[in-house]
């Protein structure tokens, strides 16, 4: 396992996206990996710069401290284990395509945006458009799993194409807009205008919110689907799903009839 | 062991199959058991059946937490498993009260039959990706029948078999009884016929040219003087367990287990084994090289 401590507070943004397993498990030395490139603010700078780094270099990397403002860790990271203790600034996992990413503390936005696969769990709460795609772009994530135990701002999985997001708690507004197929959970309360422009894909909600008036009441019924979901998010995640999930029928609204009304909110009933 | 020299020194003659194993849930496990035993039913010989077909067991840690059936299939090609999973999916498991069906063999090479079984939803039907794999949702009357979309296969083993010779009719049945027992908790393996028993054997062709298989008549007690009987002259009767099985291994691990546990009723005259002279089938498995193996269950 490979170990890397923030030696001191960092006063302006620092760009990491060489801080990825992949990378950093084919580096011959520790000596090596404290000789790879970042940007601090506006100048060049070297990862032994910020990082005390010790260890055997492997697939396994644990970083210690407050990185709230280092950005870009696990960028486009394709296998391997990061695990973090302390709050993440913006980026993280972005364009990841495998691995995974399990971060104590608090992630800043556009975490997991345009990711295709790979896992990132979160313990603590997240910023804006987590696993949105950025503004132009038709598609956002598409694949893996994101596990947020806490709550996460505004435009959640915007135009998401595959994959699940599971968040604990509260997601802001425009949750789950545009998005064109996959799987989000939201076991807290949601913001306003959840789902706008949905074409197909799931949300999945424990409790009903304030609905666009282009998504139809379409019945009850008990998804076996997330049954398998649930099992899941406790064997991968160690999650106790809550008993009243589980054992609870579903109403379903479709929609978002604006655009290709495929979609559906499941909201459980108890 | 005395009863040991009961065991003839013969070989079973098994064959190359294809194999798949399905996972039946349900909403409680009389409800899986109904949809496993619809499954598997008419699935003894793929002489008429198009496969063979039998319940493994209990299946644990289902993907969707329910009471869950493991039941392993078995046919000559890979496109009869196809074809033979489908239908069985479609006609017993989609329309089984709250069943739902999931892949349990990992293997490289995977049948998909999901992905055709999905239509019945009419353009209704969904899939999710949940840890790596792809699941249908077809809506139905009862709410959705959620199952699998690949199904893995591999070559397997299938033929494997035995025969009980003994005094009365009674010994015998009650010997295969306890043979098809002790083989319960061997993974991997089934054995098609009805209770893991088959009271009428059969050799390759017949008198009739329209007839691919016929009555064993060698092995038929009150034939003796009509055909070139292998049996022992106080031979009353004869049944006969066929295994199949994902491995060889297992299959001899099984059969290993039955013969042991059918020399220990009294009656039984002896333990032989059906086969072709070797010219049919890849396997040629020894029943003296079977008591040797070692048991893992």
């Amino acid at each position: 396992m490979l170990k890397l401590v923030l030696k001191e507070k960092l006063a302006v943004p620092l760009e990491l996206s060489v801080l990825r397993a992949d990378i950093l498990s084919n580096c011959s030395s520790a000596c090596k990996i404290s000789e790879l490139p970042a940007y601090y603010g506006n100048s060049n700078a070297e990862i032994g710069d910020f990082f005390d780094v010790t260890g055997d270099v492997d697939s396994n990397i644990v970083i210690e401290g407050d990185l709230s403002k280092a950005k870009r860790i696990g960028e486009g990271m394709e296998y391997g284990n990061i695990t973090i203790y302390g709050n993440v600034g913006m980026h993280l996992g972005e364009k990841m395509k495998g691995g995974k990413i399990i971060v104590n503390g608090n992630v800043s936005d556009w975490m997991g945006s345009n990711m295709s696969g790979g896992i990132i769990v979160v313990n603590g709460n997240v910023g804006n458009f987590a696993c949105s795609s950025y503004w132009g772009e038709k598609e956002g994530v598409n694949g893996g799993v994101i596990f947020i135990d806490g709550s996460v701002g505004d435009d959640l999985g915007r135009r998401m194409r595959r994959g699940t997001i599971f968040v604990t708690e509260n997601s802001g507004d425009f949750t789950g807009g545009e998005v064109i197929a996959g799987t989000i959970f939201i076991l807290g309360s949601v913001g306003k205008s959840l789902g706008a422009g949905m074409k197909r894909g799931s949300i999945i909600l424990s409790k009903l919110p304030e609905l666009l008036p282009s998504f139809y009441y379409s019945g009850k019924f008990k998804p076996l689907f997330l049954s398998v979901y649930f099992e899941y998010f406790e064997r991968e995640f160690s999650f106790k799903v809550p008993k009243k999930l589980k054992k609870a029928v579903f109403e379903r609204y479709m929609g978002d009839f604006l655009a290709v009304g495929k979609g559906e909110i499941l909201v459980c009933l108890t | 062991m005395a009863a040991l020299s009961k065991v003839d020194d013969t070989f079973a003659e098994a064959f190359k199959m294809y194999g798949a194993r399905i996972i039946i849930t349900a909403i409680n496990e009389k409800w899986a058991t109904k949809a496993a035993n619809c499954v598997t039913g008419f699935a003894t010989s793929v002489i008429g059946c198009g496969c063979e077909a039998g319940i493994e067991g209990i299946a644990e840690d289902t993907p969707d937490g329910r009471s869950g059936i493991s039941v392993l299939l078995f046919t000559m090609s890979k496109k009869a498993l196809s074809e033979q999973l489908l239908n069985r999916i479609g006609q017993c498991i989609l329309t089984c009260p709250t069943a739902a069906c999931y892949n349990g063999l990992d293997s490289d090479e995977v049948l998909e039959i999901g992905k055709k079984l999905r239509y019945f939803g009419d353009g209704f039907q969904m899939s999710k990706v949940i840890g790596g794999k792809r699941f249908w949702r077809i809506p139905i009357m009862e709410g959705e029948f959620l199952m699998e979309e690949s199904y893995g296969i591999k070559e397997a083993v299938g033929g494997g078999n035995i025969l009980i010779l003994g005094n009365s009719v009674e010994s015998v049945l009650e010997a295969s009884e306890r043979a098809v027992s002790s083989t319960k908790n061997v993974k991997d393996v089934i054995l098609p016929f009805p209770g893991g028993i088959v009271k009428s054997g059969s050799k390759v062709g017949s008198k009739y040219k329209f007839l691919h298989a016929s009555t064993n008549t060698s092995l038929v007690p009150h034939l003796q003087a009509h055909a070139s009987s292998v049996l022992p002259s106080n031979t009353v009767s004869v049944q006969e367990l066929v295994f199949d099985s994902l491995s060889l291994e297992a299959i001899k691990e099984a059969m290993k287990k039955a013969i042991l546990s059918a020399l220990e009723i009294e009656g039984v005259i002896k333990i032989t084994a059906g086969n072709y002279g070797g010219n049919l089938g890849k396997f040629n498995i020894y029943l003296k090289d079977v008591l040797e193996v070692d048991e893992h269950a």
